[in-house]
């Protein structure tokens, strides 16, 4: 039976982000439903990854996925997405780049659990 | 609850594709997301549900095709009920490179359907590492509101339910 699951992530810099929620997401599969972004950022990019390796290394089974390009201002990106944390750490790795200077992003994930 | 599930495979060469592997195992499935990887610039993808291939065509559903001209790498988001009719856990592929021999690095991320609550399964506390209870392949665990039915195959009659604080999980 599936369970709503959700992480908050405010104030996130540029780079390789492995977000995480003990309490509300604390599952290492799942599928991602939505993800919504809001920063002052004109022009962002964003990848899902599915380990710790990061956007360089990009060696998970999934290689990464681009989910935004030239993101301008808010944006709500709907997935229907499966999702293997293949740590099996229960986080959810992105990566992050502002291509227009260093804005910070608040992440917000909404999902519900596999096994 | 259904199980994340999913298929690498890389250096494809053109012509009928029979992917499986340690991911994925099972014979009905949801394909939800398809990622191919290739330097084509102008190549075809069609699913196909027996090992007959694309010449044959055979299978009780004809051949699909999810990509046409294709240039480049490109994500193929499905929402597609899947079911490997030979029983052999595979998902079968016709890709086909019109611009030259190039192979394709494919990737399929999808949810088990119905072979996963035939497997031996087990039954956990929420949050508890250990299992309270083992169950074999003679039994079916459905879903159902806030419950787990369990019931054994082919009955109408549940064996037991659990409520939502206990989790089935594939051994």
């Amino acid at each position: 039976m599936s369970q709503y699951k959700y992480i908050k992530a405010t104030g996130q810099s540029e780079g390789d982000l492995h977000l995480s929620d003990a309490d509300n997401w604390g599952v290492s599969k799942s599928i991602i439903r939505v993800i919504r972004v809001i920063t002052s950022s004109t022009d962002w990019d964003l990848y899902i990854l599915q380990n710790d390796n990061g956007y360089a290394a990009d060696d998970a089974n999934i290689p990464k996925l681009q989910i935004m390009e030239a993101g301008n201002g808010d944006a709500a990106i709907y997935l229907d997405l499966p999702y293997e944390d293949e740590d099996a750490s229960a986080e959810v790795h992105l990566y992050y780049l502002d291509n227009s200077g260093s804005n910070t992003v608040d992440i917000y994930i909404i999902g519900d659990n596999l096994t | 609850m259904s199980d994340y599930i999913f298929i690498k495979a890389t250096g494809q060469s053109e012509g009928d594709l029979h992917l499986s592997g340690a991911g994925w195992g099972v014979s009905k499935s949801i394909i939800k997301v398809l990622r191919v990887v290739t330097s084509s610039t102008d190549w075809d993808l069609y699913i196909l549900q027996n090992d007959n291939g694309h010449s044959a065509n055979d299978a009780n559903i004809p051949e699909l095709q999810i990509m046409k001209a294709g240039n480049g790498n490109a994500n193929i988001y499905l929402n597609i009920t899947y079911e490997d009719e030979d029983a052999s856990d595979e998902i079968h592929f016709y890709y086909i490179d019109n611009s030259g021999s190039n192979t394709a690095d494919i990737y399929v991320i999808g949810l088990g359907l119905v072979d996963w609550l035939l497997k031996k399964l087990s039954v956990f506390s929420l949050g508890s590492r250990y299992p309270i209870q083992h169950l074999d392949s003679r039994y079916q665990v459905q879903a159902m509101g806030d419950r787990y039915s369990i019931k054994s195959l082919g009955s109408r009659y549940h064996v037991y339910s659990l409520p939502n604080r206990y989790q089935v999980k594939s051994a």
